[in-house]
């Protein structure tokens, strides 16, 4: 095995030798590019209307933006909405190692990012959630996946069967199916590129559900949340069954906002926070995250919040603390 | 996390060459046994961890502050392994060079060097590889729920409920050799 110094020198050297490569490379490129310019011919590969840039790190932080990129334009709609949630562009520098540390899918010109994902001690035990077959994920995008790789249709950070998922529409959610070591889990991907929201009934009610499907509410601390001690999940109990529909009819009811990130800077990092685990009959879970001033969270929302008004929501923020 | 890699990272980036000798003295211990829960062989994992150091040093990613080194530097590694592992159950690949039973000891006691450390390691080796590759991240390379997940990409949650999983699974191995660690 090497020492640390022998390893060191051989990246180096293989570092100069890649360099030295691509700058040959380059001149030839350049050469070539002459002549594709004469003959006045351009090719294009980008996504329409957006290419693909999933930001690194995980899903619930808007500062290490996992889901959207800080794209602020509106597309352009006959309706227009509240707010709209960021859509998912490519940076145009060469590299697009920033775009892909969360799992993501292209379908039908949108990325889907992941979601929830639901495991199976038995094969098929999960099995009811899946709907129509639509393709094959293509598990070809990585750091280093060219615009060309985001274009094609089903590219994708996982490989596997795609489907959709019974229950939810289509151009919100699809699951992929992973199958290893006879464990099967479904990996729940969602649309949240360039969506237009009005109220929280434009996600929670029409997309996830939840007033008709919640069968269970379990919660964590902000700290257990932050130290990922997810055994300490506990059932929400102490709230009269009034108290949590007026919840659910609030969350339902408030408008979207979308806060600015330098306005509100170290918002996520505020405290007391809550976190909420919605357990749907069809055994998904739906994760809020509450933050005083009664701002409710999705995640991957990065800044879009419901806004409920305090007695719907303090009862609920209280009793999950 | 306090991530020191940064600092010689961007050294590096700069033009200082001698960062990466820092770099790989402080990472490459935990990203071969990290990889090695993936391909079982060191001696591919300590070839795909030199990879792993030429393709971050090569591509330049902009770390914009978001993320640190030591979790761009696994997450490649991470992918190096899974490109390896959909190569090698097409063709047949052979490691250039060998790994012998002492350097992976040596390896070990360097990198884990408490003897308790070194049991649970060895016990996490009988686990799913994905059971090992969460531990590892959590536990020996003291990342947190959102570094892990970034590096597995997978959700928070996702990973969350891995770990869960996986202690359980530890805990009956260690009992199986009658260790009761009442720190997992």
């Amino acid at each position: 095995m090497k020492t640390y110094e022998e390893k060191a020198r051989s990246v180096l050297d293989r570092i100069h030798a890649e360099r030295k490569k691509r700058s040959g490379r380059r001149k030839t490129a350049a050469v070539c590019l002459v002549c594709l310019c004469a003959a006045a011919v351009s090719v294009s590969v980008n996504l329409s209307p957006a290419a693909p840039a999933v930001n690194s790190e995980c899903d619930s932080d808007p500062a290490s933006a996992a889901a959207v990129s800080s794209e602020e334009d509106v597309p352009s709609a006959a309706e227009t909405y509240a707010v709209y949630t960021d859509s998912i562009t490519l940076p145009e520098e060469e590299s697009t190692v920033m775009a892909d540390m969360i799992g993501c899918l292209v379908y039908q010109g949108k990325v889907y990012t992941q979601g929830e994902a639901l495991w199976g001690d038995e094969p098929g035990e999960n099995d009811a959630l899946l709907g129509e077959y639509v393709g094959e994920a293509k598990g070809t995008l990585s750091e280093w996946a060219t615009q060309e790789d985001w274009a094609a249709e089903f590219a994708s950070t996982y490989a596997g069967p795609v489907y959709t998922v019974n229950g939810y529409d289509p151009s919100f959610r699809l699951c992929l199916v992973q199958r290893t070591d006879g464990e099967e889990t479904l990996q729940f991907l969602e649309n949240l590129d360039g969506i237009g929201l009005n109220t929280g009934a434009d996600l929670y009610d029409e997309r996830l559900h939840v007033r008709e499907g919640t069968v269970r509410v379990s919660f964590l601390s902000h700290q257990d949340w932050n130290n990922g001690a997810y055994e300490k999940m506990r059932e929400l109990s102490g709230l009269s069954a009034e108290l949590w529909e007026a919840f659910l009819a609030a969350l339902c009811e408030a408008p979207f906002v979308k806060l600015s990130s330098q306005e509100h800077e170290g918002f996520y990092q505020s405290e007391p926070q809550g976190h909420l685990f919605l357990k749907q009959a069809d055994g998904t879970t739906v994760e809020l995250r509450l933050f005083a001033g009664g701002y409710v969270g999705y995640p991957k929302m990065s800044w879009i919040f419901v806004q409920l008004p305090g007695e719907a929501f303090d009862a609920v923020f209280e009793a999950c603390r | 996390m306090d991530d020191p890699g940064q600092a010689n990272y961007r050294r590096f980036l700069e033009g200082d060459e001698s960062a990466l000798f820092d770099l790989v003295e402080r990472y490459n211990d935990g990203l071969v046994l990290y990889l090695n829960g993936f391909v079982g062989s060191l001696a591919v994992a300590d070839e795909l961890a030199e990879d792993a150091f030429v393709k971050l040093c090569l591509k330049r990613p902009r770390h914009r502050g978001l993320s640190s080194f030591k979790t761009w530097l696994y997450a490649i590694g991470r992918n190096l392994a899974l490109d390896y592992l959909r190569r090698a159950a097409r063709e047949k690949r052979v490691p250039l060079h060998e790994v012998s039973l002492a350097d992976g000891e040596l390896l070990e006691s360097r990198f884990l060097r408490e003897e308790q450390k070194r049991r649970v390691h060895r016990a996490m080796s009988r686990l799913k590889p994905e059971y090992r590759q969460t531990l590892w991240l959590l536990y020996f390379e003291e990342m947190s729920g959102k570094e892990a997940a970034a590096v597995m990409r997978k959700s928070v949650h996702a990973v969350e409920t891995l770990a869960y999983r996986a202690r359980l699974a530890l805990r009956r191995e260690l009992e199986k050799e009658g260790i009761a660690h009442e720190d997992i």
